[in-house]
């Protein structure tokens, strides 16, 4: 069933739900005992439960049922609300915020919610264990540790541990606990504390810590400065005694790791609860890590990439300055900043990509859908998800994705049985292929269904006005873009309504990019998608029709020649030329722009390619390859679809940059 | 009484605090909407305690705590944080922030913080 109408509902609840459980929790933390907060939340958390569920987000769904496991049982009251609680509470609305903001942004990156069902499992169960930890705690001391004390004390050190208690609701604990740290590190030294100072940093504590410390201070005189601090509920300070025997021995023995660990807790448990934390901490680490980048607005990259285009309009003006006078000195400079300027591009461009890991993950969900909806076995193949493209591509791809690989399943691969009938492997395999190939990146998009059924498309032209003589196969093949030209005999969900091919033909197109399918019956079918890398910046030639300037982007082109005028014959009252023994249909360029027409016999053919289509423009002059900035003509010229955009030359002079796709 | 600069680059924020702390009986002598201007006023006005948020713009609060705490080694900086800025808290305690208190603020923790700094 297609839920993706009720995504925006589904989004805009949840987000109020999210807002309204973060409301309650708070309040819960102030009022733990207060049962009508507590009904609220489960209440808010269960129907998001279930509009995840329904929605096929089993992650948050899960989540979100653990979570009301764990309320459930504040509700009967097996457990106590405690800042611990609450905080694992917190992190679980984090993570079903950034969940339903991926949905949002349609970003398919897997958060691991693993840890925190661990999280909630934990606090659910070993509550108990970890009230009672009060001054139950044990320093275990190495030789080394032992050694400091001895030597302190005979420099009349005192040799004290600490008990600080936080207050209940105090935020920002580890932070807290650092100031605490930083406190008694200027009145003397720590030798240790427990947990360790991992811990402390990463919040793995409740709400006490112990710190074993020297100092030539008293112990009056360290509680009040300790006490100074803001959210100390409680600080109790023991002076070490003489010997050393008081601290565990035993335990340092079976401890050669010199690990602490509050070791009132049964062993097994207590490693248990390490191994989820250093877990944690390894996730957590891992977050870091992916945190050390910064979120910028899209708009602002737009904008940089907006100025180095600039950049490089100036740079060329300069350049031509600079050829035009001969100045040798300022060309050397200008050759710097050429490359200073390209350095640029290329880092702007970079910051704008992003892996089509992005696009292409929720694909294998996809092909699971489908493959139980149709009833066929289908294996997803992925390959070179981490190319990159500009974000702007990764945004709009999708679609047209969607629609090719649906079209795979649906008619592409056969029925299990048909397979098995035709010796093919039962299972139908879908490829979903990337990578770069100079400065395109490239999709492909492969099944090894039954392929395209030549004679079916060839009918279905001419049904619809279209001559297919004199096309080659793969002229007939392509026609599967044009608009309105489905040859399903049976419109299913899936695909087939007609709308699907041109719309992806379209959606490429429009981001620069070519499609084209090749296909073998009954061996399969591949659609082959190229994209540059990136939009704003291409290789264009100039050209010269009439007097008017005109670039196309080098993309397109696939050669130029030189000919006489005399050369152009007619077939079917249309121009052609006659081309290594190809018919290629010619555009003047004049006519189509309603440009007055120059009267020689000398011109030029520019050879493109869009998709299956090759056409020769006629022009009367080339000026040579470039590096242009497409910019935006502007809202008044919109409806001119003939351009793409504009750009501005060395010699400061505005040139139309022809979109070779509509003119064709 | 004790005097305090109030840095902060929101001014409802800077008016809350104020408003807070006028009421208990202290002297607000200055705010500042940013570091730099912060560093400023301190070396002005000497006041006993700052109450300094984190993020603003041209220079941080960690920036103003280093600077302010160069030119007076036994200046009083509070700081003033969001949830989840623990990382940044503690590199403004590292540099030689006394205290912190945690946004939204709850009137009684900042008076709490400032008796206790100031004690």
């Amino acid at each position: 069933m297609d839920m993706s109408q009720y995504l925006d509902v589904f989004l805009e609840e949840s987000s109020e739900n999210l807002q309204t459980l973060n409301q309650n929790i708070l309040e819960l933390e102030k009022d733990p005992e207060n049962k009508d907060i507590i009904n609220s939340i489960f209440r808010v958390a269960h129907t998001l439960k279930g509009m995840a569920g329904s929605m096929g987000f089993t992650d948050i769904a899960e989540l979100t049922h653990k979570m009301e496991n764990v309320l459930d049982k504040f509700r009967n009251d097996i457990l106590k609300v405690d800042s611990n609680i609450i905080n694992v509470l917190f992190k679980c609305l984090d993570t079903l915020e950034i969940m339903i903001d991926n949905i949002r942004d349609g970003n398919d990156e897997k958060i691991s919610i693993d840890n925190l069902i661990k999280e909630l499992e934990n606090v659910g169960e070993s509550k108990k264990e970890q009230k009672d930890e009060k001054s139950n705690i044990d320093f275990t001391l190495n030789i080394y540790d032992e050694n400091i004390i001895k030597q302190a004390k005979e420099k009349n050190y005192n040799v004290y541990t600490a008990e600080i208690i936080l207050t209940d609701d105090c935020l920002l604990k580890s932070a807290r606990s650092f100031l605490v740290y930083k406190t008694i590190e200027d009145l003397g030294e720590i030798i240790k504390t427990v947990p360790s100072v991992d811990d402390l940093e990463q919040e793995n504590f409740q709400d006490r810590f112990y710190i074993m410390f020297l100092t030539q201070k008293n112990a009056d005189e360290v509680k009040d400065l300790i006490l100074n601090i803001s959210e100390i509920k409680e600080v109790n300070i023991n002076s070490i005694a003489e010997s050393s025997k008081s601290i565990n021995n035993l335990e340092t023995k079976k401890q050669s790791d010199n690990q602490l660990e509050s070791n009132n807790i049964d062993v097994d448990i207590n490693k248990k609860q390490e191994n989820t934390k250093a877990k944690i901490t390894k996730e957590e680490e891992k977050n870091k890590k992916a945190h050390q980048s910064v979120r910028v607005d899209l708009e602002r990259l737009d904008k940089f990439m907006n100025l180095v285009g600039e950049l490089v309009i100036h740079r060329t003006r300069l350049e031509q300055i600079s050829t035009n006078y001969r100045l040798g000195e300022l060309h050397e400079t200008l050759e710097q900043v050429g490359r200073i300027t390209s350095d640029l591009q290329d880092l702007v461009m970079k910051v704008r990509m992003l892996p089509i890991e992005r696009v292409f993950n929720r694909f294998p969900r996809m092909i699971r859908d489908l493959s139980q909806e149709l009833g066929k076995d289908i294996d997803l193949i992925i390959k070179g998800e981490d190319t990159e493209l500009d974000r702007t591509v990764i945004d709009e791809i999708g679609e047209p994705l969607v629609h090719l690989i649906r079209n795979a399943a649906d008619h592409g691969i056969e029925k299990t049985e048909e397979r098995i009938k035709l010796g093919k492997p039962a299972k139908g395999t879908i490829k979903l292929i990337a990578y770069q190939e100079g400065n395109k990146a490239v999709i492909k998009i492969e099944d090894d269904g039954k392929g395209l059924d030549l004679e079916k498309i060839k009918r279905k032209a001419e049904s619809i006005g279209i001559s297919t003589e004199g096309m080659s196969e793969n002229d007939i093949k392509n026609l599967i873009f044009m608009q309105g030209f489905s040859t399903s005999e049976k419109v299913t969900d899936i695909s087939g309504r007609g709308v699907g091919m041109d719309v992806v033909k379209t959606k490429i197109s429009n981001l620069g990019g070519t499609v084209e399918v090749v296909s073998e019956k009954g061996k399969g079918t591949a659609f082959i998608i190229r994209l540059p890398l990136t939009l704003s910046i291409i290789q264009a030639l100039l050209v010269k029709v009439s007097d008017e300037t005109f670039a196309i982007s080098l993309g397109f082109i696939d050669r130029v020649i030189n000919i006489n005028v005399n050369e152009i014959k007619l077939t079917n009252n249309k121009e052609v030329i006659l081309y290594r023994d190809k018919i290629i249909p010619i555009i003047r360029l004049s006519e189509k722009l309603n440009l007055k027409s120059v009267e020689s016999n000398n011109k030029y053919i520019v050879i493109v390619k869009t998709g299956e289509k090759t056409v020769g423009l006629l022009v009367d002059e080339l000026l040579g390859q470039q590096e242009i900035v497409i910019k935006p003509v502007g809202k008044l010229l919109q409806n001119l679809k003939e351009y793409v955009g504009a750009t501005i030359l060395g010699d400061g002079l505005v040139t139309l940059i022809l979109d070779v796709a509509a003119i064709v | 009484m004790a005097r305090v600069l109030i840095v902060d680059d929101a001014a409802f924020m800077r008016m809350m605090l104020k408003d807070i702390l006028t009421k208990n009986g202290y002297e607000v002598i200055g705010e500042a909407p940013n570091g730099a201007k912060a560093v400023e006023i301190y070396k002005l006005e000497k006041p006993d305690v700052v109450t300094m948020d984190i993020t603003m713009p041209e220079m941080d609060g960690i920036q103003a705590v280093k600077e302010i705490k160069a030119f007076d080694p036994n200046a009083k900086i509070i700081m003033c944080s969001a949830m989840g800025q623990q990382a940044m808290v503690m590199e403004a305690i590292k540099s030689g922030a006394r205290d912190f208190i945690v946004k939204p603020f709850q009137p009684e923790r900042v008076l709490e913080a400032l008796k206790k700094v100031l004690g």
